[in-house]
C-alpha cells in the first residue's frame, strides 16, 4: 500500500475508531463487532491481527470507561464475577486457537456473528422503539 | 535459499514492547481471576459477611437503579471510591478487588509497553501515545474523570 493511502487510511481508521469507542461508551455495546472490520476492511490489517489487536485495543479503552462504575457500586461483583472468569477462560483458548486456524475459516465464522449481531442490535433497537417484544430475537 | 525453503527468515520479528504488554496483562489477568475465584469461594463459605450478595443479586433482577440495590445490603453504596479496600475481607469485597486487578493492569502494561518503545525500539511517537493512554485511565482509577450514575 503507498505511504500516502497508508496515512489516509489510518486517519480514516482513527476517526472510525471515534465513533466505536463512543459507541461502546454510550450504549455499552463493547465495540468488537466494530473493530474488527474497521482494522480488516479500512486500515486493510490481515484478519487474524485484526482479531488479536480488537481484543487489545477494547482492553485499553473499556478500562478508563470502566472505573466510574465500580467506585460508585454500579458494578456488582457477584454478577460480574462469572462472566469475568468464562471470558478469561475463553480468551486465552481463543487466542490459542486462532493461531491455528486459516483465515479463511476465521472470515467466514465472523461473517456469521457479526450479522447475528447486527440482526440482535437491530431487534433491540426495535423493541426499545415501538415497545414490542420480537420473540426469539 | 528461498523463503519458501526457510521460512523462519521471512518471519517478521515480534515487537518486545507488544510481549512486554501481553505478558504483563497475561500475568495481571491469571492473577485477577485467581483472586476472583478466592473472592467467590469466600463469598460461599462466608453466607453471613458483611455484605450479601443474595440481596444484592436480588435487587438487580428486581430492576432496581444502583441506589436501590446496595439499600440493606448491609454496608453504604460507595461513593466514588475504591471501597473494596476496605471490605476486602468479605466475599464480595475481594471478588471485587479481583476483578478491579485485572482492569487496574492495563496501567502498568501501558508504561512498560511505552518503556520499551522508547529504549528498545526507538519509537517515541508510539511511546508516547501508549503513555497518553495510560494518563487518561489513571485520571479514570484516581477519580478526576468521573461520570454520574444513578
Amino acid at each position: 500500500v503507498p505511504r500516502s493511502l497508508a496515512t489516509v487510511l489510518r486517519d480514516i481508521g482513527g476517526i472510525l475508531f471515534l465513533l466505536v469507542g463512543f459507541t461502546g461508551g454510550f450504549f455499552g455495546l463493547g465495540g468488537g463487532w466494530a473493530v474488527v472490520p474497521v482494522l480488516n476492511l479500512v486500515m486493510t490489517t490481515p484478519l487474524k491481527i485484526s482479531a488479536a489487536s480488537s481484543g487489545v485495543l477494547l482492553a485499553m479503552g473499556n478500562s478508563a470507561a470502566i472505573w466510574p462504575y465500580i467506585k460508585v457500586g454500579a458494578l456488582i461483583a457477584a454478577l460480574a464475577a462469572p462472566w469475568m472468569l468464562g471470558q478469561v477462560i475463553g480468551g486465552i483458548l481463543g487466542a490459542h486457537i486462532l493461531a491455528r486456524v486459516r483465515a479463511n475459516f476465521i472470515r467466514y465464522i465472523l461473517i456469521v456473528l457479526l450479522f447475528l449481531t447486527s440482526l440482535k442490535l437491530m431487534s433491540r433497537g426495535v423493541e426499545t422503539l415501538l415497545g414490542i417484544d420480537i420473540p426469539v430475537l | 535459499m528461498s523463503e519458501q525453503q526457510n521460512p523462519e527468515k521471512s518471519r517478521p520479528d515480534i515487537p518486545k514492547s507488544g510481549v512486554a504488554y501481553g505478558d504483563t496483562i497475561y500475568w495481571g489477568t491469571i492473577a485477577s481471576a485467581v483472586i476472583t475465584i478466592l473472592g467467590q469461594v469466600l463469598t460461599f463459605l462466608t453466607p453471613g459477611s458483611a455484605i450479601s450478595p443474595s440481596i444484592l443479586l436480588s435487587r438487580i433482577w428486581e430492576g432496581k437503579a444502583v441506589d436501590g440495590i446496595w439499600k440493606g445490603v448491609g454496608v453504604a453504596r460507595p461513593d466514588n471510591e475504591h471501597w473494596y479496600f476496605a471490605q476486602i475481607t468479605t466475599g464480595e469485597g475481594l471478588t471485587m478487588f479481583g476483578i478491579a486487578l485485572g482492569v487496574f493492569v492495563v496501567i502498568p502494561a501501558l508504561l512498560a509497553s511505552a518503556w520499551v518503545l522508547f529504549t528498545r525500539e526507538g519509537r517515541p511517537m508510539f511511546a508516547v501515545l501508549a503513555i497518553i493512554a495510560a494518563l487518561i485511565t489513571i485520571a479514570s482509577f484516581v477519580g478526576v474523570i468521573q461520570m454520574p450514575v444513578s
